[in-house]
């Protein structure tokens, strides 16, 4: 039963998102009919009106929006999310995007977490007060650099001045995948940078509170090495608290994922979804939405529940 | 001013903000050109008359950084105090009345976090066309879910306290006691949060205006520049490098400032300290992120 409300919660949570995204796509200038209609000179504005109304109708664009929100749902549900404007299938479009941009999310995640961790164990050991001062300035300015500027500079001085890596682009992993991975490390480093600082940040306080504890005194008391006392006993308890954090971290990091895709042209969902709005393409807008959602909310679920499993505080709750 | 001394991270936080601040208010004082005339040929180098040299059209590049700091200045403080008001106004209503009012307000907020925060920008740009004004709604909308969750958080805390209950008994309406006793209680970590989320929006800004979405050129915003100057990476570097460094040390003006009056509450020992939850701008997030404020 404890794994049945995080999953109930998702699933209202993803409806909602969704119930949402359609009312406001529903506001924006034109509609699908408009658009296929196009401009027509040579016909009267009325005789176009006619065209644009048979269009509507054929579309089901005519009836209450709870109506067409309800049937978009229904094949919504079965994996059928309608064409795109120009032709081609959403679905498999968008699972093509999505992909880059969760190679590069989780990717980030993989390398900011243990570095993080590293960085704040070693912050805290005694005698390390200079590292621990010139990290936590470091990482100051690592979660206030705009990460677009971020991207800037590491372009200036790889593909600029050093002339080491190309400044964009992107190659399939199969076909080429040394080409592959010389266009990833820019974006790479440009997410991880951020990601760490504010990790380490989290894990830094965690770790000084968990120090202040009577089991690692007890543990100092029985003489077990400070490398034991700080990885085996004050680690574990302090990433706990940071668990929470990777899920709200992980919705800002797709955020960043879509500005990195932009400056580095990685063909990622966020290229699409600012395509998709640009061309009024309500299927493929609402699609790319659901795909960043699911993730989102797929990830908090997934962090929650191993939240439950690992703590044995609120095992029971 | 006591609470300025013996205080670094405030001092240096408010050194460092006050050029700009003078740059926001007064730009035709500082800046020595106008931002949008063609004064030379493009990227014409640093030199005693354009400082800075020109941009990718030939106006100076300088002057274009004073007067961007009026419009990034003046998004991201409007959309932050906006949200604080409302998001503080909702949430110490929802905490102290409870019930069906308050479980209401979190679960909104839980949609309103989960849902993609650059969309809503997105939106927003899409049907009303690109403005300071729309950004700094967007951002408005984006940064209240925070501050409503800490308040609600605070406002739930202070509510078994006694001299709250005391308060109540002797007959005070429920606007008193959040004026008189709630807020004060809770303005220490409050601002904490108010110039940590001031932080954000500057960076949420930049972000849309680099995305396209932000103010229309030709009026300047760090954003824009940037935006330009990434297209000409290779004819002129140094041009990627002024816009982004004005908005780093703005961001970290304000997150020296957070952490100064972290300190100053701290020191001062208010009932607010120790009643403090997590500031609505705890969570530090990157780029168009929201904050997470106590849940």
């Amino acid at each position: 039963m404890r794994y049945l409300t995080p999953l109930l919660s998702l699933v209202a949570v993803l409806l909602a998102v969704s119930a949402i995204t359609f009312a406001i796509a529903s506001a924006l200038p034109g509609d699908a009919a408009e658009i296929r209609v196009g401009k027509r000179d040579d016909l009267t504005f009325e005789d176009r009106q006619v065209l644009v109304e048979a269009e509507r109708k054929r579309l089901g664009l005519d009836r209450p929006l709870p109506v067409q929100f309800q049937i978009w749902l229904t094949k919504a549900a079965q994996g059928d999310f309608g064409t795109q404007e120009g032709g081609g299938r959403v679905g498999p479009a968008v699972t093509e995007r999505i992909v880059p941009s969760l190679e590069l999310a989780l990717l980030t995640l993989l390398i900011s977490l243990p570095a993080a961790a590293l960085l704040a164990v070693r912050s805290v050991r005694r005698g390390k007060r200079v590292f621990s001062a010139v990290v936590g300035q470091v990482s100051t300015v690592g979660f206030v650099i705009p990460q677009f500027w971020l991207g800037i500079l590491l372009v200036i001085l790889f593909a600029v001045q050093l002339g080491w890596l190309p400044a964009s682009g992107y190659e399939p992993f199969r076909e080429l995948p040394m080409e592959h991975v010389k266009r990833l490390l820019m974006p790479l480093l440009t997410l991880v940078i951020p990601t760490t600082a504010v990790f380490y940040h989290f894990m830094r306080q965690s770790l000084r509170e968990s120090l202040q504890t009577q089991y690692i005194r007890t543990a100092r008391a029985k003489g077990l090495r400070e490398s034991s006392v700080l990885y085996r006993h004050a680690l574990p308890n302090a990433l706990l608290p940071s668990l929470t954090v990777l899920g709200v971290q992980f919705g800002s990091l797709l955020g960043g994922v879509v500005v990195v895709e932009r400056i580095f042209n990685w063909p990622g969902i966020g290229g699409l979804l600012i395509y998709s709005v640009e061309r009024q393409d309500f299927n493929t807008l609402i699609a790319c939405v659901m795909a960043i959602a699911t993730a989102y909310v797929v990830m908090s679920t997934v962090i929650e529940i191993s939240y439950r499993a690992v703590d044995p505080r609120i095992r029971r709750g | 001013m006591g609470w300025l001394r013996h205080n670094l991270r405030l001092q240096i936080g408010l050194v460092l903000l006050a050029p700009f601040i003078l740059a926001a208010l007064f730009p035709g004082l500082i800046a020595t050109h106008s931002p949008t005339d063609l004064l030379d040929a493009p990227f014409a180098p640093p030199s005693g008359d354009l400082w800075l040299g020109t941009d990718e059209v030939g106006r100076d590049t300088f002057s274009r950084l004073v007067y961007s700091a009026r419009t990034d200045l003046k998004i991201s403080l409007g959309a932050t105090l906006i949200a604080t008001l409302i998001g503080v106004g909702i949430g110490l209503l929802a905490g102290y009345r409870g019930g069906v009012l308050s479980t209401l307000t979190l679960r909104i907020t839980d949609v309103m976090l989960a849902f993609p925060s650059i969309l809503l920008a997105l939106f927003l740009v899409a049907v009303i066309g690109p403005s300071d004004y729309i950004v700094m709604l967007a951002l408005t909308i984006l940064y209240i879910p925070g501050f409503t969750r800490f308040a609600r958080g605070m406002a739930i805390s202070l509510r078994e306290r006694a001299f709250v209950e005391a308060s109540v008994i002797s007959g005070a309406r429920p606007w008193y006691v959040m004026r008189r006793h709630l807020l004060p209680n809770a303005i220490g970590p409050l601002l904490v949060g108010v110039s940590l989320t001031a932080a954000y929006t500057l960076l949420a800004a930049a972000t849309l205006s680099y995305l396209g979405l932000g103010t229309p050129p030709p009026a300047p915003s760090w954003g824009n520049m940037l935006q330009a100057s990434f297209n000409y990476v290779f004819q002129d570097w140094m041009y990627g490098i002024w816009p982004g460094l004005c908005i780093v040390i703005v961001a970290i003006a304000y997150v020296l400032i957070s952490e100064g009056i972290e300190v100053a509450v701290q020191r001062s020992g208010s009932a607010g300290a120790s009643a403090v939850v997590d500031s609505p701008g705890a969570t530090p997030i990157t780029v168009v992120g929201k904050t997470e404020g106590a849940s």
